[in-house]
C-alpha cells in the first residue's frame, strides 16, 4: 500500500518536473484532471495568505475570477506580525499554496526550497505578464536568473489623482495671508510666524502649535529624515541618498538633514516648535489635528484622513490642511514625486506544495488582461461600474455602499490579494480609458466645498495638481535586499541619530548647533559610516547594473 | 487501594535502607502525582532549548538548524562589546529593581490596610477596583500617563502653574532622569491591586483565634500588624521575592516602547526591546537567542543568590 | 487608655478609609475614561480630551464589534476554554504542589529545581512551534490546555501554602487509611481554598485573556477564542490606516472610516474586563472561607 503510493507520488513528482522543465509535450497526455494544456477551466482550489480576516472568495468579484480560470481560493488570514508568521511557517513547514509576501520573505524561502521558479511556466502559460512588463521583465529575475515572485508592472503614466504632497499648511493659514504661493521653508516660516502673533489661540481658545510633526515610534524617520530629503526634493530612498553616479551616501548625517536640522532648530529657538515635537505618540498628533490647532508641519496625507473626517464632521472644514510640496529654496529642483517600474511590495510566490502551479500562472495571466483588470480595479459592469460617454464610472449603487459601510467593498467589489496586479492609479488600459477608478474626476467629486474653494483660489483640481512631473526611478534603495553585513552598524548609526538629532534641534545658538553637529557626525564616522556607504553603494551598483542590462538601456 | 497503601507504610521503616529504587517505588503514589506533570514541563520548557543552538549559528529560518553556518561564540563577542548593551543592561536592571521593590512594599501595605477594613462591603469594591488596571493594556495606560503629563494641557502642569510651583511647563516625558521615576510610578497603578490578591488570600488564611487571642491580651492595632499580620505574609513574600529577582533581567519591553521616546532612549532601552530590535527587527535570529540565553543564565544565578541569602535569614526559601 | 486607643483607632480608621478611597479612584480612572471614549463617538473621540464622560455619546462602537458574527461562538469557546483549562491545570497543578510539600519524597529536590528553572528558560519561537507541530498539536482544542497545564509559578505558591499546613493533619488522615489522592483531596484542598481561589483566579484570567496561542497554532475559525476575534478587529482597523499609506492597490480616501483603533481598543478592553468582573465577587467569597484554616492550625 505505502509502496504503490511512494510510487504514485514520484510520478506525479516526476511528471509536473518535466511540465515545469520546458513543458514537454509528453507529460500533457496523462489524463482529464492533471491536464497542464494551456486554457483548462475546470475547477480547481487553492489556498493563500491574507492580511485580513474579513476577506472572503464569496464575493461578486471572485466569482467572476473563477468563471474566468476555474481557479478559487481558501484565505489564511494572518493578524499579526507577518515576517514572524512567515518564519514560522517556513520552520514548520505549514505554508499555504500560495504565498502572499514581501521581497524580504522571499530570500528564506527561495534557500529553503519552499518556492519554485516561475519562469518557464511564465514562457508557457504567461503571455500577458511578458506583454505587459514588455523591457521590465528581466527585472522580475532574482540574482541566480529564476524568477521567484510575481507582482504587476506599474505602468501609471501620470501622479496617481489622489496623491499629496507631504508637507501640510491649515486652510485658514492661507487664507489669513490671501492665499500666497508657499515654496520653500523660509516662506513657510514667515507665514507661521506673523499668523501666531495675531493668533496664539485657537477660536476655541486652544493654543495654536506653529509647527509639528507625525509623533510615535513606529515611523521616526517622520519627524527629520522624511522630511529632510523631501525638502531637498529627492525620492525616498529611506535612510540613504543615492548621488547621480549611483553612490549610496547616509541620508541621517546628509547635508539636507542638516539643512532641515537647522530649520527646526530657528523654528525651536522662535518659539514655533510643537513642545512636544519628540515626546508625543501618534494618537496625540492625531488629536492636534483633529482639534485644529496644528498649523503647520510634515504630515504624510495617510496621517491626515481621521483628523480631517473629524474637523469636518464638527463644522471646522476651514481648519483642514492644504498638502504642498515645500523646498529649501527656490533652486531646489523637485524630483520628490516619482514611481518605480514595478509594484514589487505584496508579491505572489508559489510554493513547492501546490498542484498544478500552471493553473495559478494562468490564473495571474488572465489578471493582467485588460478584462482582468477591469474586472480587479473596477469590479463588475453593472455591479461595481457601468461605462458612460466611453468611460468607466463607479456606479452610484456601489458608491452608496462602500459610503454607508467601508466593508462593503469587501463583499461586493474588487478586493483580496489579486488586488496588487493593478497596474496602479493613473494607467491606462488598452482601450484608452483608465485601469483604476481614482480618477480626477472622481477624487474632485469627493472634495468637500472648503477644499474645492481652497484649490480653486490656487487655480488647480486636485492636490496631485501642486505636485512636479512623475518621474520613473529604477528602484528604492529599501527596496532592494538587505545586506548581511554591517546590519548591525546601520541599526547602531539610527539609534544615535534618533537620540541626537533631538538635542540639535534644541541647540541654543549657531554656535552650539554647529558644535553637536560635529559631535554627532563624529559619532556616526565611529559607528561605522563608510563600512554602510560603501556596502549599500556596491549593493545598488550591483542593482544597477543587473538594471541596465535587463532593461537594456546599457 | 487503601489497604495496601496503609500496609506499605507500616513496612515502611523497615525497608528504609533497602535502596534507593526500593523506597522509590514505595512512593509509587507520589510518583503517579507528579512524573507525568514534569514530564509535561520538561517536554514544553526544555526540549524547545534545542533553539539555542541558533545562538551559536549564523541561523536563517530558510536553511534550519542543519543548514546554518556555526560560528562559535562569535553572536557573544559582538553582545559584550557593544557599548548600548551594558547601558541597556543597566536601564532593565534599575526599571525591574525599582519596580520590584515598590510592589513588593506598596502591595503588602496595601494588603495590611484592606486587611484593617470592617466594612466588608467597602473592602471588596475597593479590593475588586483596584485591581481593573491589570486588565488595560499598555497602550491605554501610557496613552493616559503621557496626556496626564504633557505640556500642553495635560492636568499635571495645569496644576503646577495654577498653583505657582512652576512657571513654565515642565517636559515630563523628555527628561531621561525622570523617566525610571515616571515607568515605575505607571507600573505601580497598573499592578498594585493585582499583586495585592496573593497577600489578601495568606492574610484571610491568618484572620483567626491569633487574632483574638492577642485582642484579649490587649494587643492594639499596629501590634497585631507587626506580630501576626506581617511574620505571617512572610514566607509568602519572600518566596515572591526570590521568584521575582529572576525576572530582573526579563522586565518585557512593552511599557518602556509605549512611554519612551528617542529622547530618552538612554533611560528608556531595555534588553527585551534591544533582542526584539536587533533579532526581528534586523533578521538577526541568532543574537536574539543569544542574548536570551545570557538572560536565562543571569536569572537562574540571581534566584540561587537571593535564595541562598534568605537560607541563611532563616526566611522562607524556594529550593 | 482605653480611650486613648479608641481615638488612635478612630483617626487611623478615617485615614485609612480615606487613602483606600483615594486609592480607588485613582486606580478606577482609566476603567471609566475607556467607558467614556468606548461610549463616545469614534470620530470626536481622535480629538482627545474625554475624560470621565463621553463628549458625543453613541453605541456605535459596540455595535460595529457585535456586528461580527464569529464573536459569539468565540466568547462560548472562551469560556469553555476558561473552565475546561483552569479545572484541569488545577488538579494537576495541586497534584504536583502536593508531591513537591512531601517532605519524604526522594524526587523532591529534583523536581523542584526542574520547575523553577522553567520559569527562566526559553528556547524562542521556531522551537517551540515545530514542536506544538510535530505533537500534532496545531489547530486542536488542546494547545490551549495541554502545554500550559502547569503553571511552575503557582506550583511554588501552592506548594508553599502546603508546606505551612500542620503536618498533624495529614498524619492522622494517614494512620486512618487515607492514602495520598484521598489526603489531598478531603484533607488538604478543603482547607486552603484561600490560596486556590487565588490561583483559580491567576489561571483562568490568564485562559480568558490568552490569544497568542490562538493566533501561533490555530487558524481555523471554529477554534478562535474571543480575544483574539477582538484582537483582529483592532488589528484590522489599523491596517486600515497603513493600507491606505501603500502607493498603489486600491485606495479609497472617500471611505468614511465608521470606527477608528483608537475607540475599538477601549470597547474590547470594556468587553473583556466586565466578565471578570462580574465573576470576581463570586470568587470572593472564598476567601473568607480561609477562616477555617486558622481553626484547624495549632
Amino acid at each position: 500500500m505505502k509502496k504503490t503510493y511512494v510510487i504514485l507520488l514520484s510520478l506525479c513528482l516526476m511528471a509536473s518536473v518535466l511540465a515545469a522543465c520546458g513543458g514537454s509535450k509528453e507529460s500533457k497526455q496523462d489524463g482529464t484532471s492533471g491536464n497542464p494544456a494551456a486554457g483548462d477551466k475546470s475547477p480547481i482550489h487553492y489556498t493563500i495568505d491574507v492580511l485580513s480576516s474579513k476577506e472572503t472568495w464569496d464575493n461578486n468579484v471572485s466569482k467572476k475570477l473563477t468563471e474566468q480560470t476555474g481557479v478559487s481560493f481558501d484565505y489564511v488570514p494572518i493578524v499579526g506580525d507577518r515576517s514572524q508568521k512567515m518564519d514560522l511557517w517556513l520552520a514548520g513547514e505549514d505554508y499555504p499554496d500560495v504565498l502572499y509576501l514581501q521581497p524580504r520573505h522571499i530570500g528564506k524561502y527561495r534557500d529553503a526550497g519552499a518556492i519554485i521558479p516561475l519562469e518557464d511556466l511564465i514562457d508557457q502559460y504567461g503571455p500577458n505578464i511578458k506583454k505587459k512588463f514588455g523591457k521590465y521583465y528581466n527585472l522580475l529575475k532574482d540574482t541566480d536568473g529564476h524568477i521567484y515572485s510575481l507582482y504587476s508592472p506599474n505602468l501609471a503614466t501620470e501622479t496617481s489623482a489622489n496623491k499629496e504632497a507631504n508637507f501640510i499648511i491649515r486652510y485658514d493659514v492661507l487664507k489669513e495671508a490671501g492665499y500666497p504661493e508657499v515654496k520653500t521653508l523660509d516662506q513657510l516660516y514667515t507665514l507661521i510666524q506673523d499668523y501666531y502673533q495675531k493668533h496664539p489661540k485657537t477660536e476655541d481658545g486652544e493654543n495654536n502649535i506653529p509647527f509639528s510633526g507625525y509623533g510615535g515610534s513606529a515611523e521616526p524617520g517622520f519627524l527629520t529624515n522624511n522630511p529632510s530629503f523631501t525638502a531637498a526634493g529627492l525620492p525616498d530612498n529611506g535612510n540613504f541618498l543615492v548621488d547621480s553616479d549611483n553612490t549610496v551616501s547616509l541620508s541621517l548625517v546628509s547635508d539636507s538633514i542638516k539643512k532641515y536640522t537647522q530649520f527646526l532648530n530657528k523654528v525651536f529657538n522662535a518659539g514655533l516648535l510643537d513642545k512636544e515635537f519628540f515626546t508625543m505618540n501618534a494618537e496625540m498628533s492625531q488629536a492636534k489635528l483633529a482639534q485644529g490647532s496644528v498649523m503647520a508641519g510634515f504630515f504624510p496625507a495617510w496621517t491626515l484622513g481621521d483628523s480631517e473626517t473629524a474637523l469636518r464632521s464638527s463644522g471646522k472644514g476651514d481648519k483642514q490642511y492644504a498638502s504642498l510640496p515645500l523646498l529649501f529654496d527656490e533652486q531646489t529642483v523637485d524630483h520628490n514625486n516619482t514611481k518605480t517600474p514595478t509594484n514589487s511590495n505584496n508579491n505572489w510566490a508559489i510554493s513547492k506544495k501546490a498542484k498544478h502551479p500552471e493553473r495559478i500562472i494562468e490564473f495571474i495571466d488572465f489578471l493582467f488582461s485588460d478584462e482582468g483588470q477591469k474586472l480587479i480595479n473596477w469590479g463588475v459592469e453593472g455591479e461595481n461600474y457601468e461605462v458612460k460617454d466611453g468611460k468607466r464610472v463607479r456606479t452610484d449603487d456601489y458608491l452608496k455602499k462602500i459610503k454607508e459601510n467601508p466593508d462593503a467593498g469587501i463583499k461586493d467589489g474588487p478586493s483580496g490579494p489579486y488586488t496588487v496586479f493593478s497596474f496602479g492609479n493613473g494607467s491606462l488600459l488598452d482601450d484608452g480609458d483608465y485601469a483604476t477608478p481614482l480618477t480626477k474626476d472622481y477624487v474632485k467629486s469627493n472634495y468637500d466645498p472648503d477644499t474645492k474653494e481652497i484649490l480653486a483660489k490656487y487655480g488647480k483640481e486636485v492636490w496631485a495638481d501642486f505636485l512636479p512631473k512623475l518621474e520613473t526611478v529604477p528602484a528604492y534603495i529599501w527596496q532592494l535586499n538587505e545586506p548581511e553585513e554591517h546590519k548591525l552598524e546601520l541599526k547602531r548609526i539610527s539609534q544615535i541619530y534618533l537620540k541626537e538629532i533631538p538635542k540639535i534641534v534644541f541647540a541654543k545658538d549657531d554656535q552650539e548647533f554647529e558644535k553637536m553637529w560635529t559631535g554627532y557626525t563624529g559619532q556616526v564616522d565611529a559607528a561605522g559610516r563608510q563600512k554602510v556607504e560603501e556596502t549599500w553603494t556596491k549593493l545598488w551598483k550591483g542593482y544597477m547594473d543587473q538594471y541596465d542590462q535587463s532593461v537594456g538601456t546599457k | 487501594m487503601s489497604n495496601t497503601h496503609h500496609s506499605s507504610l507500616t513496612s515502611q521503616r523497615g525497608v528504609i535502607r533497602k535502596g534507593y529504587f526500593r523506597k522509590l517505588a514505595l512512593q509509587y503514589q507520589l510518583l503517579l502525582m507528579s512524573v507525568p506533570f514534569v514530564a509535561l514541563l520538561i517536554l514544553f520548557s526544555y526540549v524547545p532549548l534545542w533553539g539555542w543552538i541558533m545562538a551559536f549559528q549564523q541561523y536563517s529560518p530558510g536553511k534550519g538548524v542543519f543548514g546554518s553556518k556555526f560560528v562559535g561564540f562569535d553572536q557573544f563577542t559582538q553582545l559584550f562589546q557593544d557599548g548600548t548593551f551594558f547601558k541597556v543592561l543597566r536601564n532593565t536592571l534599575a526599571m525591574s529593581l525599582m519596580s520590584l521593590i515598590t510592589g513588593f512594599f506598596g502591595s503588602i501595605i496595601l494588603a495590611l490596610l484592606l486587611n484593617e477594613v470592617r466594612a466588608r462591603f467597602f473592602k471588596r469594591t475597593i479590593q475588586t477596583i483596584t485591581y481593573i488596571p491589570h486588565f488595560v493594556s499598555w497602550v491605554v495606560i501610557a496613552n493616559i500617563v503621557l496626556v496626564t503629563l504633557s505640556p500642553s494641557g495635560g492636568i499635571v502642569n495645569d496644576l503646577l502653574m495654577k498653583w505657582g510651583f512652576v512657571k513654565e511647563p515642565i517636559s515630563f516625558m523628555a527628561k531621561g532622569e525622570w523617566f525610571w521615576v515616571i515607568h515605575t510610578l505607571a507600573g505601580l497603578w497598573k499592578e498594585l491591586g493585582w499583586s495585592t490578591i496573593i497577600y489578601l488570600a495568606v492574610l484571610v488564611g491568618l484572620n483567626s483565634e491569633t487574632y483574638e487571642a492577642a485582642e484579649v491580651d490587649g494587643a492594639n492595632r499596629f501590634q497585631k500588624m507587626l506580630h501576626i499580620s506581617i511574620p505571617g505574609l512572610m514566607p509568602t513574600a519572600v518566596m515572591l521575592l526570590i521568584l521575582n529577582t529572576g525576572n530582573l533581567v526579563a522586565g518585557g519591553y512593552e511599557s518602556q516602547m509605549l512611554l519612551g521616546n528617542s529622547l530618552v532612549q538612554d533611560y528608556s532601552q531595555v534588553l527585551d526591546l534591544y533582542a526584539l530590535d536587533y533579532s526581528f527587527g534586523i533578521g538577526e535570529y541568532s543574537y536574539g537567542v543569544a542574548i536570551s540565553m545570557f538572560k536565562s543564565v543571569i536569572s537562574i544565578l540571581l534566584v540561587l543568590g537571593v535564595n541562598k541569602i534568605a537560607k541563611k535569614f532563616g526566611q522562607s526559601h524556594v529550593f | 487608655m482605653l480611650i486613648r486607643k479608641n481615638a488612635g483607632d478612630f483617626w487611623f480608621e478615617t485615614m485609612n478609609y480615606l487613602f483606600l478611597m483615594l486609592l480607588g479612584v485613582i486606580t478606577l480612572y482609566p476603567f471609566v475614561n475607556l467607558l467614556a471614549i468606548s461610549l463616545n463617538d469614534s470620530v470626536d473621540a481622535i480629538k482627545g480630551g474625554i475624560y470621565v464622560f463621553p463628549r458625543v455619546f453613541s453605541l456605535n462602537n459596540y455595535k460595529i464589534i457585535f456586528q461580527n458574527h464569529e464573536l459569539y461562538s468565540a466568547a462560548i469557546l472562551s469560556v469553555i476554554r476558561t473552565l475546561v483549562g483552569t479545572f484541569l491545570s488545577l488538579i494537576c497543578t495541586m497534584m504536583l504542589a502536593y508531591t513537591l510539600s512531601r517532605r519524604e519524597f526522594l524526587l523532591r529536590k529534583l523536581f523542584n529545581i526542574i520547575i523553577i528553572f522553567s520559569l527562566y528558560v526559553n528556547g524562542g519561537l521556531i522551537p517551540f512551534y515545530v514542536l506544538i507541530k510535530n505533537l500534532h498539536m496545531n489547530n486542536t482544542f488542546w494547545v490551549y490546555i495541554i502545554p500550559g497545564l502547569i503553571g511552575a509559578f503557582n506550583v511554588i505558591i501552592i506548594r508553599s501554602y502546603f508546606e505551612q499546613l500542620p503536618e498533624g493533619l495529614m498524619e492522622s488522615a494517614r494512620i486512618d487509611g487515607a492514602n495520598d489522592f484521598s489526603i489531598l483531596f478531603r484533607v488538604i484542598i478543603p482547607i486552603s481554598m484561600p490560596v486556590i481561589a487565588t490561583i483559580t483566579l491567576f489561571v483562568a484570567v490568564g485562559h480568558w485573556n490568552s490569544w497568542f496561542d490562538n493566533y501561533l497554532y490555530n487558524s481555523k475559525q471554529s477554534l478562535s477564542v474571543l480575544q483574539y476575534e477582538l484582537m483582529k478587529i483592532l488589528t484590522e482597523s489599523t491596517q486600515q490606516i497603513s493600507a491606505s499609506a501603500s502607493a498603489s492597490g486600491k485606495v479609497d480616501e472617500e471611505m468614511l472610516k465608521v470606527t477608528t483603533p483608537q475607540s475599538i481598543r477601549a470597547s474590547m478592553t470594556i468587553i473583556v474586563t466586565i466578565p471578570i468582573l462580574l465573576v470576581y465577587p463570586f470568587m470572593q467569597r472564598y476567601f473568607i472561607k480561609g477562616i477555617m484554616v486558622g481553626a484547624m492550625k495549632e
